[in-house]
């Protein structure tokens, strides 16, 4: 704003209105611009011109984004990922990471608190946190999960794959290779290419293809939309035609594609 | 015990709504047992390669409805947990579903919010038959 009034020294008399949205985590800017002829008052530019600006604040993902794992004999499994929705600390997460039972069931506390931090490979402290299981649906894959704590501020707000459109940019939060004992928050941005129909025993859910390859570890990932600044999926897989292949290496061929599956978040709300 | 013969719907009431929805599709499409069979080996839509967990391949189901044979026809295992149903009267087609999953669940190691709604629909199996005819059958 500052800019274009130094340049236009008459620009502060025109038209011009400013509205500034501070959330704590999130601040949005909007200027709507209506320069007009400082003589005449005709428009200058002949349309009104709008103008977006969004900065997330990154780091909040840093405190709810989490590895859900279980406790072994040699220390903690981890299995993959969640992430906290609520202000008393339930997590989202998929049914097949929890399994059938919240025995030994824990998520790590979080290990940064700055995403652009250095994450150090080679250190393997972590502190679990016991975690119980309060929901899950198989159907869905979806499973809600708590932990005994509490998390101050402002969290994002869930919404559906029904708020974004195909090829918006989404970003996904998540801990790829943490089933191989590697565990460092990845940011990963990626298109929407596809909104699909997905079925399980013949009840069919709402899911998105997103445009990026991803790997194990990652399942429960949040899909958070900067545009509406919410989350909008949770990542479940890949696809994988008739659901086998074979393994080089530990790796499945038929995995590497960037067609990941995620299931819209707006089912999460009714387990909440 | 006497479970009450009440219909599949009030029986599905009990139940979170995520959970009735489900369960109401399944059953319009398999049928009761294996609406309740299908729920609980689902991991969700086929074709997927799962990026996390340890799915478990273990058979299930025919230990679950074996140890609810035994909870439901008196078999020495539940008393314990029969006598905390008798406590109230009368018993609450909630407390019906609560009692049974959680005694399952210790059993076999499962989470009682995955049992119950599969719990919910062989109860209401067992109040349409008859406790007696069903303890017969099964």
């Amino acid at each position: 704003v500052r800019h274009y009034c130094n340049y236009c020294v008459w620009f502060a008399k025109q038209s011009c209105s400013l509205s500034w949205v501070v959330l704590k985590n999130i601040f949005i800017i909007k200027v709507v611009v209506d320069i007009r002829h400082p003589c005449s008052g005709a428009p200058l530019i002949g349309k009104t011109v709008s103008l977006n600006k969004r900065e997330i604040n990154m780091n909040v993902f840093t405190q709810i984004v989490v590895v859900v794992g279980k406790i072994t004999p040699n220390g903690v499994s981890m299995l993959g990922t969640g992430f906290i929705i609520t202000n008393d600390c339930k997590i989202v997460t998929t049914r097949h990471i929890v399994g059938e039972s919240d025995k030994e069931l824990v998520v790590l506390a979080p290990h940064i608190k700055d995403i652009n931090e250095y994450q150090d490979t080679t250190d393997v402290r972590c502190q679990p946190i016991s975690a119980k299981i309060l929901e899950i649906d198989p159907i869905k894959d979806l499973a809600i999960i708590k932990i005994d704590a509490n998390f101050t501020g402002d969290l994002p707000q869930l919404g559906s794959f029904d708020d974004v459109k195909i090829s918006e940019q989404v970003g996904i939060f998540g801990f790829p290779h943490c089933v191989d004992g590697r565990k460092v928050l990845t940011f990963q941005e990626a298109e929407i290419g596809a909104k699909i129909l997905l079925q399980s025993n013949n009840i069919k859910t709402k899911h998105a293809v997103i445009n990026s390859q991803t790997r194990p570890g990652q399942s429960g990932s949040l899909i958070f939309s900067h545009r509406i600044s919410k989350i909008v999926g949770i990542l479940i897989g890949a696809y994988i035609p008739g659901g086998g292949g074979i393994s080089l290496g530990g790796i499945n061929p038929l995995e590497l594609h960037q067609t990941t599956q995620c299931i819209s978040a707006e089912y999460v709300k009714e387990m909440l | 015990m006497n479970i009450p013969n009440d219909t599949l719907e009030n029986w599905l009431s009990e139940l979170k709504p995520y959970q009735k929805n489900s369960l109401e599709k399944l059953i319009a499409e398999y049928g009761d047992e294996e609406a309740a069979k299908r729920w609980l080996s689902s991991y969700g839509p086929s074709n997927i390669v799962h990026f996390g967990g340890e799915k478990n391949n273990t058979p299930f189901f025919d230990r679950f409805s074996e140890e609810f044979r035994k909870f439901i026809c008196g078999d020495e295992f539940y008393k314990k947990e029969r006598e905390q149903l008798l406590v109230e009267s009368p018993i609450a087609k909630q407390i019906y579903i609560s009692v049974v999953s959680a005694a399952l669940g210790a059993t076999l190691g499962y989470t009682a919010t995955l049992l119950a709604p599969a719990v919910s629909v062989l109860l209401y199996s067992v109040g349409k038959m008859g406790l007696n005819a069903y303890c017969k059958s099964s």
